[in-house]
Protein backbone atom coordinates (compact mmCIF):
# COMPACT_ATOMS: atom_id res chain seq x y z
CA UNK A 1 0.00 0.00 0.00
CA UNK A 2 3.15 2.36 1.09
CA UNK A 3 4.68 1.60 -2.08
CA UNK A 4 1.75 2.27 -4.35
CA UNK A 5 0.85 6.06 -2.45
CA UNK A 6 4.83 6.42 -3.54
CA UNK A 7 4.49 5.74 -6.92
CA UNK A 8 1.65 7.56 -7.74
CA UNK A 9 3.35 10.50 -5.53
CA UNK A 10 6.28 10.21 -7.73
CA UNK A 11 4.13 10.11 -10.95
CA UNK A 12 2.06 12.83 -10.03
CA UNK A 13 5.04 15.02 -9.10
CA UNK A 14 6.39 13.91 -12.20
CA UNK A 15 3.86 14.52 -14.27
CA UNK A 16 2.86 17.89 -12.81
CA UNK A 17 6.80 18.98 -13.30
CA UNK A 18 5.81 18.33 -17.09
CA UNK A 19 2.70 20.04 -17.33
CA UNK A 20 4.06 22.84 -15.45
CA UNK A 21 6.84 23.23 -17.85
CA UNK A 22 4.09 23.68 -20.87
CA UNK A 23 1.84 25.73 -18.83
CA UNK A 24 4.58 28.38 -18.00
CA UNK A 25 5.41 28.45 -21.94
CA UNK A 26 1.82 28.64 -22.70
CA UNK A 27 1.48 32.23 -20.06
CA UNK A 28 4.71 33.53 -21.56
CA UNK A 29 3.00 33.61 -25.00
CA UNK A 30 0.40 35.04 -23.29
CA UNK A 31 2.49 37.58 -21.61
CA UNK A 32 3.92 38.79 -24.38
CA UNK A 33 0.76 39.41 -26.37
CA UNK A 34 -0.41 41.43 -23.34
CA UNK A 35 2.45 43.51 -23.63
CA UNK A 36 1.78 44.28 -26.92
CA UNK A 37 -1.66 45.26 -26.54
CA UNK A 38 -0.84 47.27 -23.62
CA UNK A 39 2.00 48.87 -25.95
CA UNK A 40 -0.66 49.65 -28.99
CA UNK A 41 -3.40 51.02 -26.55
CA UNK A 42 -0.16 53.12 -24.67
CA UNK A 43 0.80 54.52 -28.05
CA UNK A 44 -3.01 55.27 -28.74
CA UNK A 45 -2.91 57.42 -25.52
CA UNK A 46 0.16 59.41 -26.32
CA UNK A 47 -1.26 59.64 -30.17
CA UNK A 48 -4.76 61.19 -29.82
CA UNK A 49 -5.39 61.91 -25.78
CA UNK A 50 -2.14 64.13 -25.75
CA UNK A 51 -1.94 63.20 -21.96
CA UNK A 52 1.10 63.22 -20.03
CA UNK A 53 2.82 60.02 -19.69
CA UNK A 54 1.56 59.50 -15.91
CA UNK A 55 -2.16 59.44 -17.48
CA UNK A 56 -1.33 57.54 -20.44
CA UNK A 57 -0.04 54.71 -18.53
CA UNK A 58 -2.79 54.79 -16.01
CA UNK A 59 -5.78 55.18 -18.23
CA UNK A 60 -3.79 52.28 -20.45
CA UNK A 61 -3.57 50.11 -17.23
CA UNK A 62 -7.04 50.07 -16.78
CA UNK A 63 -7.29 48.83 -19.98
CA UNK A 64 -5.38 45.59 -19.08
CA UNK A 65 -5.00 42.56 -17.27
CA UNK A 66 -2.53 41.84 -14.10
CA UNK A 67 0.58 41.85 -14.55
CA UNK A 68 0.52 44.05 -17.19
CA UNK A 69 -1.69 46.34 -15.36
CA UNK A 70 0.17 46.61 -12.29
CA UNK A 71 3.37 47.65 -13.66
CA UNK A 72 1.73 50.29 -15.96
CA UNK A 73 -0.21 51.40 -12.58
CA UNK A 74 2.82 51.72 -10.28
CA UNK A 75 5.04 53.46 -12.70
CA UNK A 76 1.97 56.11 -13.04
CA UNK A 77 2.30 56.03 -9.42
CA UNK A 78 5.63 56.73 -9.12
CA UNK A 79 5.58 59.48 -11.94
CA UNK A 80 3.27 61.27 -9.86
CA UNK A 81 5.38 62.10 -7.28
CA UNK A 82 7.37 63.81 -8.81
CA UNK A 83 10.66 63.44 -7.20
CA UNK A 84 12.86 63.85 -9.80
CA UNK A 85 13.44 60.44 -11.00
CA UNK A 86 14.26 59.40 -14.50
CA UNK A 87 11.88 57.25 -16.40
CA UNK A 88 14.32 54.50 -17.23
CA UNK A 89 14.95 54.07 -13.26
CA UNK A 90 11.22 54.06 -12.21
CA UNK A 91 10.62 51.74 -15.25
CA UNK A 92 13.54 49.47 -14.29
CA UNK A 93 12.41 49.31 -10.65
CA UNK A 94 8.90 48.63 -11.22
CA UNK A 95 9.75 45.47 -13.33
CA UNK A 96 12.18 44.50 -10.86
CA UNK A 97 9.28 44.15 -8.03
CA UNK A 98 7.14 42.32 -10.50
CA UNK A 99 9.50 40.02 -11.57
CA UNK A 100 7.92 36.99 -10.34
CA UNK A 101 4.73 37.64 -12.26
CA UNK A 102 6.38 37.55 -15.30
CA UNK A 103 6.90 33.89 -17.12
CA UNK A 104 9.25 35.99 -19.14
CA UNK A 105 13.10 34.71 -19.97
CA UNK A 106 15.89 37.40 -19.07
CA UNK A 107 16.23 38.16 -22.55
CA UNK A 108 13.07 39.18 -22.76
CA UNK A 109 13.07 41.57 -19.76
CA UNK A 110 15.95 43.05 -20.58
CA UNK A 111 13.97 44.15 -23.86
CA UNK A 112 11.24 45.19 -21.75
CA UNK A 113 13.81 47.12 -19.34
CA UNK A 114 15.32 48.89 -22.83
CA UNK A 115 11.74 50.25 -23.93
CA UNK A 116 11.84 52.13 -20.53
CA UNK A 117 14.70 53.95 -22.09
CA UNK A 118 12.58 55.35 -24.71
CA UNK A 119 9.70 56.31 -22.85
CA UNK A 120 8.86 59.95 -22.48
CA UNK A 121 11.99 60.54 -24.32
CA UNK A 122 12.18 63.91 -26.81
CA UNK A 123 8.82 64.41 -29.10
CA UNK A 124 5.58 62.89 -30.04
CA UNK A 125 7.05 61.81 -33.76
CA UNK A 126 9.83 60.26 -32.28
CA UNK A 127 8.05 58.53 -29.03
CA UNK A 128 5.72 56.86 -32.68
CA UNK A 129 8.99 55.77 -34.26
CA UNK A 130 10.28 53.86 -31.14
CA UNK A 131 6.66 52.34 -30.39
CA UNK A 132 7.10 50.89 -34.02
CA UNK A 133 10.12 49.55 -33.38
CA UNK A 134 9.32 47.87 -30.04
CA UNK A 135 6.07 46.76 -31.14
CA UNK A 136 8.17 45.18 -34.52
CA UNK A 137 10.68 43.61 -31.90
CA UNK A 138 7.44 42.07 -29.81
CA UNK A 139 6.05 40.89 -32.83
CA UNK A 140 9.55 39.01 -33.35
CA UNK A 141 9.50 37.52 -29.84
CA UNK A 142 5.80 36.51 -30.33
CA UNK A 143 6.54 34.30 -33.47
CA UNK A 144 9.95 32.61 -32.01
CA UNK A 145 8.03 32.24 -28.71
CA UNK A 146 4.80 30.70 -30.97
CA UNK A 147 7.32 28.48 -32.88
CA UNK A 148 9.28 27.19 -29.69
CA UNK A 149 6.35 26.48 -27.89
CA UNK A 150 4.24 24.55 -30.78
CA UNK A 151 8.18 22.09 -30.88
CA UNK A 152 8.52 21.68 -27.10
CA UNK A 153 5.43 22.13 -25.30
CA UNK A 154 3.75 18.38 -26.28
CA UNK A 155 7.74 17.49 -25.32
CA UNK A 156 7.70 18.38 -22.09
CA UNK A 157 4.41 17.13 -21.20
CA UNK A 158 5.26 13.89 -22.75
CA UNK A 159 8.49 13.90 -20.92
CA UNK A 160 7.60 14.58 -17.53
CA UNK A 161 5.05 11.39 -17.75
CA UNK A 162 7.33 9.02 -18.90
CA UNK A 163 10.49 10.18 -17.18
CA UNK A 164 8.26 9.55 -14.04
CA UNK A 165 7.49 6.25 -14.76
CA UNK A 166 11.30 5.49 -15.83
CA UNK A 167 11.96 6.81 -12.13
CA UNK A 168 9.29 5.00 -10.17
CA UNK A 169 10.68 1.75 -12.10
CA UNK A 170 14.09 1.92 -11.43
CA UNK A 171 13.16 2.86 -7.56
CA UNK A 172 10.75 -0.03 -7.02
CA UNK B 1 17.02 -14.58 -10.17
CA UNK B 2 13.34 -12.77 -9.90
CA UNK B 3 11.13 -12.93 -13.08
CA UNK B 4 9.65 -9.31 -12.32
CA UNK B 5 13.47 -8.17 -13.64
CA UNK B 6 12.61 -9.54 -17.09
CA UNK B 7 9.62 -7.07 -16.73
CA UNK B 8 11.74 -4.06 -15.61
CA UNK B 9 13.59 -4.47 -18.40
CA UNK B 10 11.48 -4.89 -20.48
CA UNK B 11 9.00 -1.40 -19.55
CA UNK B 12 12.42 0.34 -19.50
CA UNK B 13 12.73 -0.89 -22.93
CA UNK B 14 9.61 0.74 -24.39
CA UNK B 15 9.72 3.70 -22.18
CA UNK B 16 13.32 4.44 -23.08
CA UNK B 17 12.13 3.89 -26.89
CA UNK B 18 9.45 5.86 -26.70
CA UNK B 19 11.00 8.64 -25.10
CA UNK B 20 13.46 8.46 -27.63
CA UNK B 21 11.17 8.21 -30.88
CA UNK B 22 9.59 11.90 -28.85
CA UNK B 23 12.87 13.54 -28.54
CA UNK B 24 13.97 12.80 -32.24
CA UNK B 25 10.83 14.33 -33.14
CA UNK B 26 11.51 17.33 -31.72
CA UNK B 27 15.29 17.48 -33.16
CA UNK B 28 16.91 17.28 -30.14
CA UNK B 29 18.73 13.59 -31.51
CA UNK B 30 21.55 13.89 -28.94
CA UNK B 31 19.05 13.81 -25.81
CA UNK B 32 17.57 10.49 -27.48
CA UNK B 33 21.13 9.20 -28.42
CA UNK B 34 21.92 9.76 -24.58
CA UNK B 35 18.44 8.33 -23.36
CA UNK B 36 19.21 5.22 -24.85
CA UNK B 37 22.89 5.23 -23.76
CA UNK B 38 20.87 6.00 -20.26
CA UNK B 39 18.95 2.68 -20.21
CA UNK B 40 21.31 1.01 -21.32
CA UNK B 41 23.75 1.29 -18.57
CA UNK B 42 21.03 1.09 -16.11
CA UNK B 43 20.06 -2.34 -17.92
CA UNK B 44 23.38 -3.21 -17.71
CA UNK B 45 24.10 -2.45 -14.23
CA UNK B 46 20.89 -4.80 -13.14
CA UNK B 47 22.22 -7.68 -15.61
CA UNK B 48 25.99 -8.00 -14.78
CA UNK B 49 25.69 -9.42 -11.47
CA UNK B 50 23.54 -12.28 -12.84
CA UNK B 51 25.96 -12.69 -15.63
CA UNK B 52 28.74 -13.17 -13.13
CA UNK B 53 27.20 -15.91 -11.67
CA UNK B 54 26.82 -17.35 -14.74
CA UNK B 55 30.29 -17.30 -15.25
CA UNK B 56 31.16 -18.71 -11.40
CA UNK B 57 28.69 -21.03 -12.35
CA UNK B 58 30.49 -22.39 -15.48
CA UNK B 59 33.68 -22.32 -13.88
CA UNK B 60 33.19 -24.22 -10.64
CA UNK B 61 31.11 -26.82 -12.64
CA UNK B 62 34.23 -27.38 -15.32
CA UNK B 63 36.45 -26.92 -11.88
CA UNK B 64 38.68 -24.20 -13.64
Amino acid sequence: MLKFCGVLLIILSGSGMGFRAAYNMRLRLEQLKQLKKAFLLLKGEIRYSHQPMNVALQTAAEKMEEPVSGIFRETAGQLEKFDGRLMYDIWCETLKEHREEFMLTNRQMNFLEDIGNTLGYLDKEMQMNHFDLHLEQLNQEIEEEEKNMKDSARLYRCLGVMGSILVTLILV
Amino acid sequence: MDVNLIFKIAAVGILVSVISQVLKHSGREEHAFLTSLAGLVLVLFWIIPYIYELFETIKNLFAL
